[in-house]
């Protein structure tokens, strides 16, 4: 199976493509300063690039430059904008000449050439790059607008499109694919820039949309890698043939059709076979791997259970026969002895909360509910509910941003939130626990922040306490079993987020966490 | 840690044709720490539409307690026990006979018949208010439900 | 209730430890009673057979049944109960300590009485069968065949 391609390669082909075409749009305007033909028309008697359209390449190439490389800072993207704003205009300016028949002046912009009998508007771009740099610009201009990111995509695909048709005619010499009108062509280069400059487009975000999935370590784009060669190759290929069958006078044109349909439809189907096959295989790996962790899981429950319930028996007997000792013979034996029995019988509660301590953390995902659309600020509200006694014990003060709806297994992510402020309430200071919770959305993920004016952490910790069983204090000052957090970083590694702490002994700690705040998570 | 109180209502159905003791059983229930809802049925026919969602009780919930008087208008009691515990929805639900006869045969009836409980009405309100609660608490306070 | 005729409890129970627990939360009942125990369901069931060293034991009128049993578990020495024609007339009532969901309606699907989770904390414990006794023993009327 073909490899996945790493996107920081999609984003150097990108940065590469952006310098050849504003290179070759450079190189086309030193033609025309210094009317050098072949610089203007790469084959002389051939169309050539116009100086708009040179000039269209140059500042393409820049903007798409600066949005690949993302390093421009704010004044870079103004850049980038301008540049495709300015492609853009261009683009729409010179099809509203064509489609109005006006002269709108911008032809002459770089080159002034008078019109000729036969050249009614020599230095103008042909309609095919117009709509194509209209595209492209648009494509530019709306490469990281939110909701305009499809369209982005869309306009690039086009102006591609147009480029290829462009390619096919020069390569089958037929006019007519990159020739409208008998005034004006796609000139061979010109084609090559929307080529260049369309993928490059569609690579600088290799995060999304067709190169997505093109480039992902998945089966579809194994399956892409594999075919969009073929899908580009093997027609095109075959066309030629058929063409150059007709031209020579084998066969009529009517019969090229015929036999290119054929060959086009045992093409498709033998690649859609071979797809399936491969995918099946695929497939079949992928369910083999999941029915394995899944048996995995369920014996690990299997072995949880069991291991608490056996341990909860004989535990429950000691805790009830030390607790008959203790009411029977309280005062009748000697102070020792009552001391012995305080002993034992803490010792068998915390072994009792410990016992079920772990099960809930080997159940976090073993018994975790699919993630559904969820309501935060619910979740929270029951967590402070199930607190209410110490928030009224420590009169503690606790305040909240509003919380979004999320996919999320709600009663975990109440366990979670029922964690952080616990151990807000728990870890207080000498003032009552002003505790805050706060949110924030960013890059597609919902940040949230349980923010408290208690003892604080030392740096040195900020890790070991997500450790199963780590504590960092003594039982005598603050009971627990060390493993709260460790089953809330748990919860929210299933829901695919992250959980870390900021603080400083003595100034509170911030425990922060995030979570997709769309579908699509681990 | 154990007997979680059950945080939604329970829905109880009293098959009682008696309004005095519907009354009495009604207030008993009320005290008790659990949320409860009655539903009354006044005789055996009434009882099986509510259970069996017929007619106007389409709606009804499926009630997770019975207390089932047995002598009942229209179908008498041991007839709707045996309805109840004939079906595979119904038969789960505890039912609970509560009723004033103390024949031999119709304890051992009902037990055969698979009800859960026979109880016997005190004769005197105070003491029905007590056996009543009584059941109260141990089916809705510690008996765990299906 | 309250005849001269102590009530006969059978305690079908494999825990020494909850075996005692029980014996002492029936100590102080209002009706008298007297606790049978059985460690096992095959001993359970030739108990209530009168069989072998049983043959003069009284019927119960009361089962309190563990389901983790050694032998026979609990599930199927209800399930034989409550078909033995001589047999199911007794009120049985489970005394677990499991709260798993599919214990529960498998109880009751099998006809058992009651279904009731043994309490972890001992108060809880002694109350909980102290409200089996005043329930099965004073309230209700149980069926003499």
């Amino acid at each position: 199976m073909t490899s996945a391609i790493p996107a920081a390669r999609s984003q150097a082909a990108s940065r590469a493509l952006a310098v050849a075409v504003a290179g070759l749009g450079a190189l086309v305007l030193l033609g025309w300063a210094f009317d050098v033909t072949v610089l203007k028309a790469v084959i002389p008697g051939l169309a050539t690039m116009k100086p708009n359209t040179a000039l269209c390449f140059v500042l393409g190439g820049v903007g798409l430059g600066l949005k690949a490389e993302r390093r421009g800072g704010v004044a870079g993207e103004r850049i980038a904008t301008v540049c495709g704003a300015l492609v853009l205009g261009i683009g729409l300016t010179t099809l509203v000449e064509y489609l109005l028949v006006v002269n709108l002046g911008v032809d002459s912009l770089l080159v002034h050439v008078s019109p000729q009998p036969g050249a009614p508007h020599p230095v103008r771009m042909s309609e095919m790059t117009a709509l194509s740099f209209a595209c492209s610009g648009g494509a530019l201009l709306l490469l990281d607008a939110g909701r305009g990111r499809t369209a982005s995509g869309i306009m690039a695909l086009v102006s591609g499109l147009v480029a290829l048709t462009a390619l096919v005619g020069y390569a089958y010499g037929v006019r007519a694919l990159y020739a409208i009108d008998p005034f004006s062509s796609v000139a061979l280069h010109t084609a090559l820039g929307f080529a260049a400059l369309a993928i490059g487009v569609l690579c600088a975000r290799p995060d999304r949309g067709l190169v997505a999935v093109t480039i992902g370590n998945t089966a579809g784009g194994a399956m892409a890698r594999r075919l969009l060669p073929l899908a580009l190759f093997l027609p095109l290929t075959l066309g030629w043939v058929t063409l150059q069958g007709e031209r020579m006078g084998l066969y009529a044109a009517s019969f090229a059709v015929g036999a290119h349909a054929v060959s086009i439809v045992v093409i498709l189907t033998g690649a859609i076979l071979w797809c399936g096959t491969s995918l099946n295989q695929f497939d079949a790996e992928r369910r083999r791997v999941a029915l394995e962790l899944k048996r995995s899981n369920e014996e690990l429950e299997r072995f949880a259970y069991v291991a608490s319930h056996d341990l909860q028996e004989p535990l429950r007997m000691i805790r009830n026969y030390v607790e008959l000792l203790g009411r029977r013979y309280r005062g009748k034996l000697d102070a020792d002895a009552d001391d012995f029995i305080g002993f034992a019988q803490d010792g068998a509660t915390r072994m009792q909360r410990l016992i079920e301590d772990l099960l809930s953390y080997s159940r976090v995902n073993t018994r975790g509910a699919e993630l559904q659309p969820t309501d935060a600020t619910v979740a929270l509200t029951r967590a402070l509910a199930n607190l209410h006694l110490v928030i009224a014990e420590t009169g503690a003060t606790i305040t909240h941003d509003a919380l979004p709806v999320l996919p999320a297994d709600s009663s975990q992510l109440e366990h979670v939130f029922q964690n952080l402020i616990g151990n807000a309430l728990k870890f207080r200071g000498a003032d009552p626990p002003v505790i805050h919770v706060a949110m924030a959305q960013r890059d597609g993920e919902a940040v949230f922040d349980v923010r408290d004016n208690g003892i604080g952490i030392d740096p040195q910790y900020f890790d070991r306490i997500f450790v199963i069983f780590q504590r960092l204090h003594g039982r005598e000052q603050y009971p627990g079993t060390g493993l709260g957090l460790a089953i809330t970083k748990r919860i929210i590694e299933r829901h695919g987020g992250r959980i870390w702490v900021e603080s400083q002994p003595g100034q509170g700690s911030t425990f922060f966490f995030a979570l997709p705040a769309t579908g699509d998570s681990a | 840690m154990n007997q979680a109180p059950q945080a939604a209502p329970i829905d109880v159905l009293l098959v009682e044709d008696s309004r005095d003791d519907a009354e009495l059983t009604l207030h008993a229930l009320q005290a008790a720490k659990i949320r409860n809802r009655v539903h009354v049925a006044r005789d055996g026919a009434e009882a099986l539409d509510f259970l069996f969602r017929r007619g106007e009780f389409a709606d009804a919930p499926t009630p997770d307690l019975i207390l089932l008087d047995l002598n009942l208008p229209k179908v008498d009691g041991h007839e709707v026990l045996e309805d109840i515990k004939g079906d595979e929805r119904l038969s789960r639900i505890p039912v609970i006979v509560v009723t004033s006869s103390q024949a031999e045969e119709d304890v051992a009836k009902s037990y055969r018949l698979h009800a859960n409980a026979y109880v016997t009405k005190p004769i005197e309100p105070a003491a029905f208010l007590r056996a009543v609660s009584a059941i109260g608490r141990f089916w809705l306070e510690i008996v765990r439900r299906p | 209730m309250t005849s001269g005729v102590p009530i006969e409890i059978l305690l079908v129970e494999d825990n020494p430890g909850d075996v005692r627990l029980t014996k002492e939360a029936l100590k102080d009942a209002k009706v008298r009673n007297t606790l049978h125990v059985v460690m096992d369901g095959v001993e359970a069931l030739s108990f209530l057979r009168k069989q072998g060293k049983y043959a003069a034991v009284p019927v119960p009128d009361l089962i309190l049944l563990d389901l983790n049993l050694p032998k026979k578990n609990g599930r199927e020495v209800l399930e034989e109960i409550k078909q033995d024609d001589g047999l199911r007339h007794i009120p049985v009532v489970i005394l677990t300590t499991s709260q798993a969901e599919r214990d529960i309606a498998e109880s009751y699907r099998l006809h058992a009485n009651a279904y009731v989770t043994k309490p972890v904390d001992l108060e809880q414990f002694l109350t909980v069968v102290k409200s089996i006794e005043q329930f099965w023993l004073e309230i209700v009327k149980l069926s003499h065949i």
